[in-house]
């Protein structure tokens, strides 16, 4: 089952991202700051975790490495609003699949998460 | 108290002092005060239950607009000819001013963060829900705030009909108005926006001017045509703004209008002349700059022989030559630089070929080469 776990601090587009990703057979999770995405990393053990970078409590950044350090690293696509490339080599080298930025288009950004899970699917079978 | 008792007659006092102290007026004054306190708490009472009541509305339409939106949004990307209609209970809340503005503000946020298919749903929603009403109305309040928000939600949502408006506000009295204004038209249009330069007796900031090349930036360069007469505008700051503009996109048609602001009256104007230069120089640049040299401040004797440095036109040798005997450190040091850069066979002759101040000119000559 592909589950997704997305964090962002608008709840607008937090809810278009959910009905999205539901309407492509994902089972999704959402919240909108980091301490509630961290507990849901455990809890709900997502195979991909789509976040913000600028959310409260952690940032996606710390997200990035939380998810990546866990015994089954879970992949992450980071969803910015900063088109920094400081920010996004720094995100690649701790092992993001992919770094988006806003404004973005949902079709793009829902082809780029399902890359990622296929790639992933790929690598585990 | 004495002075108490000389303004007020002793009988008087005692006989305030006889009523004050009876157990009728205490008993009143009592209930009075108490009804006076269960009054006041009543009122904050009431007041903080409203907000509640209020803030609890907010947040339950704001969850169900939302809801709709993402819908509206998902159902029209993935199927774009089905007809996806309002809930009536939607409808009903979306008669209110209050919640056609918070649901203006969702809108808002959609548009800014979302591009493609996605985006261009966010703007028809905007006009299936007929907000444009609201946007009106904000155009035309008296609060200069409301007004820039009116002008803001235009262009995000890619309202072309009101640019007619746009244009009138591009001139308008209060600062943040005109600039959002002018914002607005260049992100709606891009070059062709420019052409309310003309118009505008108000002067562009510093920032504005920022702004509006940024914006400029995100669209395909097109020729600038008005380019002379901006730049014989009385508007000094669309004068040094048109500079600006022929530094980011150089055009040498447009060469000798620029030149003639060389003797301008504004010195920021003739700085951004110099810098100018360097994109668009022709043969008789040097000579141009060489001779308003004198004329200028320090810093835009610096700016001339920056200029000098950058160009294909080689400056006369005795010109540079003299100025390393300016009394300025850096104007000398430009000059050497200019010397090795210009002429490098024939540097070390030059700089020393004059017994006088032979030494510094070698330590200078050093410098320069140590740079180089």
């Amino acid at each position: 089952m592909k589950k997704l776990l997305i964090v962002e601090q608008e709840a607008v587009i937090l809810e278009i991202l959910n009905q999205r990703f539901l309407a492509d057979g994902w089972t999704t999770a959402c919240c909108s700051d980091g301490k509630t995405a961290i507990s849901l990393i455990d809890s709900f053990q997502p195979t991909l975790l789509l976040t913000n970078i600028l959310i409260p409590f952690y940032s996606g950044i710390e997200l990035l490495q939380a998810a990546r350090a866990k015994t089954n690293p879970i992949e992450v696509v980071i969803l910015a609003l900063l088109i920094d490339d400081d920010v996004k080599n720094q995100c690649y080298e701790m092992g993001a699949a992919a770094y988006l930025t806003k404004p973005f288009d949902l079709e793009i950004l829902l082809q780029e998460v399902n890359k990622v899970a296929k790639t992933k699917q790929s690598i585990l079978h | 108290m004495h002075l108490l008792l000389n303004i007020i007659p002793f009988n008087g006092l005692n006989g305030f002092l006889n009523i004050a102290v009876s157990i009728e007026f205490l008993q009143n004054g009592t209930v009075v005060a108490l009804i006076s306190c269960l009054i006041v708490l009543l009122v904050i009472l009431g007041f903080v239950l409203v907000r509640r009541i209020r803030r609890r509305k907010r947040i339950r339409f704001q969850k169900l607009f939302r809801n709709w939106l993402a819908e509206a949004i998902t159902n029209r990307v993935m199927a774009p000819e089905k007809n996806f209609s309002i809930s009536i209970q939607l409808e009903k809340l979306l008669l209110k001013k209050y919640y056609r503005l918070l649901a203006l503000d969702e809108l808002l946020i959609c548009k800014k963060y979302l591009k493609g298919h996605a985006m261009n749903e966010v703007v028809q929603l905007y006009q299936q829900l007929q907000l444009r009403k609201e946007t009106d109305k904000k155009l035309k309040s008296y609060i200069w705030s409301r007004v820039v928000k009116g002008i803001h939600e235009i262009y995000i949502f890619d309202q072309y009909d009101a640019m007619d408006q746009l244009f009138a506000f591009a001139d308008n009295e209060n600062p943040f108005i005109r600039s959002e204004a002018q914002f607005g038209l260049v992100n709606l249009q891009g070059f062709e926006a420019l052409k309310f330069l003309k118009r505008i007796h108000n002067s562009l900031s510093s920032w504005d001017q920022i702004n509006l090349l940024h914006q400029l930036n995100l669209f395909e360069p097109k020729p600038l045509v008005e380019m002379p007469e901006w730049l014989v505008l009385e508007n000094e700051s669309v004068v040094l703004f048109a500079l600006k503009l022929l530094e980011a996109y150089p055009d040498e048609q447009y060469y000798p209008n620029m030149i003639t602001c060389l003797h301008h009256g504004n010195e920021a104007i003739r700085k951004q002349v110099i810098r100018c230069c360097s994109n668009i120089a022709q043969s008789d640049t040097c000579s141009l700059l060489e001779a308003q040299f004198e004329k200028e401040t320090i810093n835009n004797q610096l700016g001339v022989l920056e200029t000098l440095k950058k160009i294909h036109p080689i400056p006369r040798k005795d010109f540079l030559l003299q100025n390393l005997n300016h009394p300025d450190d850096r104007v000398k040091q430009l000059a050497a630089e200019l010397i090795a850069l210009k002429f490098p066979e024939d540097v070390a002759s030059m700089l020393l070929g004059n017994q006088e101040n032979a030494s510094k000119r070698e330590q200078l000559f050093k410098h320069v080469q140590a740079l180089a």
